[in-house]
């Protein structure tokens, strides 16, 4: 177990490193200047402008503030947003529980839906009910997040008003006891985790649907089922056990996807998280922000591949064992 | 080909069809806003009165009445003012998928804003294809380490959150159809990268391969004249697979106002602008969309039916 965790990190060194170089040097490359954003079209006298670069560090030469950057960056410090005044680390911190609740919904009910739209698609495989949840997989899958967020929030909210249009908790909800404080939570949190969810379960129930055929005609299956086990708990018990495996792998890699997602639909939603803070970040140019939330993303996804990696490893023994042989 | 297969080619077709032919199809001007008041946010398949005059603009009308005493009225927007129709000729042009806030055609907006979705997106879908095609040749071809050096980038890349680099970059350049491609390509050449280097690896053990290499044929010739060809049947797929993810990619950035720059619309700028009005106008930010999906599911059918023939 362990040794899945320390390969798994090592193989996230070059990564870590290796995303914000790259985002470095995109916006040292970009045309525009960060002064002149800062300044924007006044008339400023050359030596305001000179201040104000050595202010922010703008007169080194861009080594030098790569390598500034990322030594303060090992210690959490990503600089001065420039466009709240605030410490970034401030700026990122209350934005990211945000962002962590609402992909840890989205994705739990990611894995739900799958499985029980797995399950019934293998309950009769090429049945009527199998090819029509295929069908509407595919248009789902098809469907560009943000529209479908659109789209819930008229059915759901506009026509039918059952959750919230935006936002992330009720007006004064600070004043309530904290179980009713949860369950707003929650009741806004559903409708945008639901869309971040879909496209992903869909994609994710035909693979274990595959995977559940595979099980279903294997012998521990046979012997399940002589030894008198209802079809129901053959289903769950035996064969759902089984195909989990490639479900949890796919459930990490699906996770880059949930985190870019989440941008979209949280810019839909009103809600709070990083991916809305990121990007008023960009359009207001505020280039420390978006630094520090684009590094910061990868580090979700990072961590988030590392726990899929450590479930997978709980559900299944043959990868515990996978872990401890040398390939 | 599978009926779904089928039907996939037979949308994209029509669309593709659909979105060159724009300029010669009778279609109202996409950013033409003759009448703000009247034409504003029509609901689908509303028709206005218009009341045209030789020598004079027309005059455009929500509703036309006749009063008791036989003088005619028309209602624009709020207001009923008395007017003449000696002389006139009255139409009642229809607006099959009703207007936008500004009174634009839903129809023809989305018709020309097929252009830039599937030039971007086929575009887009070129670039990642060449990319992968080539970091996947390389690595199945060259030797050990350049192959483990390559597929570390891919894997690298492929656990980027895209859609932030995405917005990033897209903000710090000019947004404009070559940047938007560029960006898009670059950040999705990887399954082309892994597809690739998985069949160039099987293609070079064969023996066609062999032999070339045998008759003295260099590793550049091996790859462009003997692997290449070989590639063709999975790169055709992964091109339909990419351009349905591109096009949907191109949408996301141009409905956050990064993608092809205004005034030419596009899928992703249209469902923006209907994202304001959408709790009293739903079809400006619905139609697009549908547009969108239908094209979308119709390359992933594709890509599918491709899929069970290889």
């Amino acid at each position: 177990m362990l040794k899945v965790v320390l390969r798994r990190l090592l193989a996230a060194v070059p990564l870590v490193l290796g995303v914000p170089t790259l985002t470095f040097v995109l916006v040292e490359a970009a045309p525009g200047r960060m002064v002149d954003v800062l300044l924007g079209d006044r008339p400023v006298p050359p030596e305001v402008r000179r201040h104000l670069e050595a202010a922010y560090g703008l007169d080194r030469p861009p080594l030098t503030r790569y390598l500034l950057w990322v030594e303060h960056a090992a210690t959490l410090d990503f600089g001065w947003s420039v466009s709240r005044g605030r410490p970034v680390a401030r700026v990122l911190a209350d934005a990211l529980p945000a962002t962590v609740g609402l992909a840890a919904l989205a994705l739990a009910l990611q894995v739900g839906f799958a499985v029980a739209l797995g399950a019934l698609h293998a309950m009769r495989p090429r049945g009527l009910l199998d090819r029509a949840l295929g069908v509407a997989g595919l248009a789902i899958a098809s469907i560009p997040t943000f529209w479908l967020g659109l789209m819930a929030i008229l059915l759901l909210s506009a026509a039918v008003p059952v959750f919230p249009p935006s936002s992330s908790h009720s007006l004064g909800a600070d004043l309530w006891p904290w179980p009713a404080r949860a369950a707003d939570a929650l009741w806004h949190a559903a409708l945008p985790a639901l869309v971040l969810s879909a496209g992903a379960s869909a994609v994710l129930a035909r693979f274990l649907r595959a995977g559940l055929l595979r099980s279903l005609g294997e012998d521990f299956v046979r012997a399940a089922r002589a030894r008198g086990a209802s079809p129901a708990r053959v289903l769950v018990r035996h064969a759902l056990r089984a195909s989990i495996g490639p479900v949890l792998t796919l459930t990490g890699l699906s996770l880059p996807l949930l985190v870019s997602g989440s941008l979209v639909v949280e810019v839909v939603f009103g809600w709070p998280g990083m991916g809305r803070t990121t990007y008023e970040a960009i359009l207001g140019q505020d280039l420390p922000v978006a630094l520090a939330a684009v590094l910061l993303s990868t580090l979700l996804v990072i961590a988030g591949n590392l726990l899929a990696d450590l479930a997978l490893a709980w559900a299944d023994p043959r990868v515990r064992a996978d872990a401890g042989a040398p390939r | 080909m599978t009926i779904s297969g089928r039907a996939g080619a037979i949308v994209l077709c029509a669309a593709v069809a659909v979105a060159a032919a724009a300029p010669w199809l009778p279609l109202r001007d996409p950013s033409a806003q003759p009448d703000g008041l009247v034409l504003r946010t029509l609901p689908p398949l509303a028709r206005v009165y218009r009341i045209e005059r030789p020598g004079e603009e027309p005059t455009y009308a929500n509703a036309l009445r006749t009063l008791p005493g036989g003088g005619r009225e028309i209602r624009r927007g709020d207001a009923w003012t008395p007017v003449s129709l000696d002389g006139a000729t009255v139409r009642r042009p229809l607006y099959l998928l009703g207007t936008d806030g500004y009174g634009r055609d839903l129809l023809s907006r989305i018709v020309w804003g097929a252009r830039a979705s599937l030039l971007a997106g086929s575009l887009a879908a070129l670039v990642a294809l060449g990319l992968g095609g080539a970091i996947g040749l390389c690595a199945g071809l060259g030797p050990g380490p350049v192959d483990a050096i390559l597929m570390r980038l891919t894997d690298g890349a492929l656990a980027v959150p895209r859609l932030f680099l995405l917005v990033l970059v897209a903000a710090l350049f000019r947004p404009s159809l070559t940047t938007t491609v560029l960006i898009i390509g670059a950040s999705t050449w990887m399954t082309a990268a892994r597809l690739v280097r998985g069949e160039t690896i099987s293609l070079a053990a064969r023996e066609f391969v062999l032999a070339a290499r045998a008759a003295g044929a260099g590793p550049v010739r091996v790859a462009l004249r003997h692997v290449l060809p070989g590639l063709a049947p999975i790169l055709a797929v992964e091109a339909a697979v990419r351009f349905g993810q591109s096009i949907l990619l191109e949408a996301a950035l141009s409905f956050l106002g990064l993608g092809v720059p205004p005034p030419a619309p596009t899928w992703g700028s249209l469902i923006a602008d209907g994202r304001d009005r959408l709790l009293d106008a739903w079809w400006i930010a619905t139609w697009p969309g549908l547009a969108l999906a239908s094209c979308v599911v119709a390359a992933t059918l594709l890509a599918d039916a491709g899929e069970d023939r290889l």
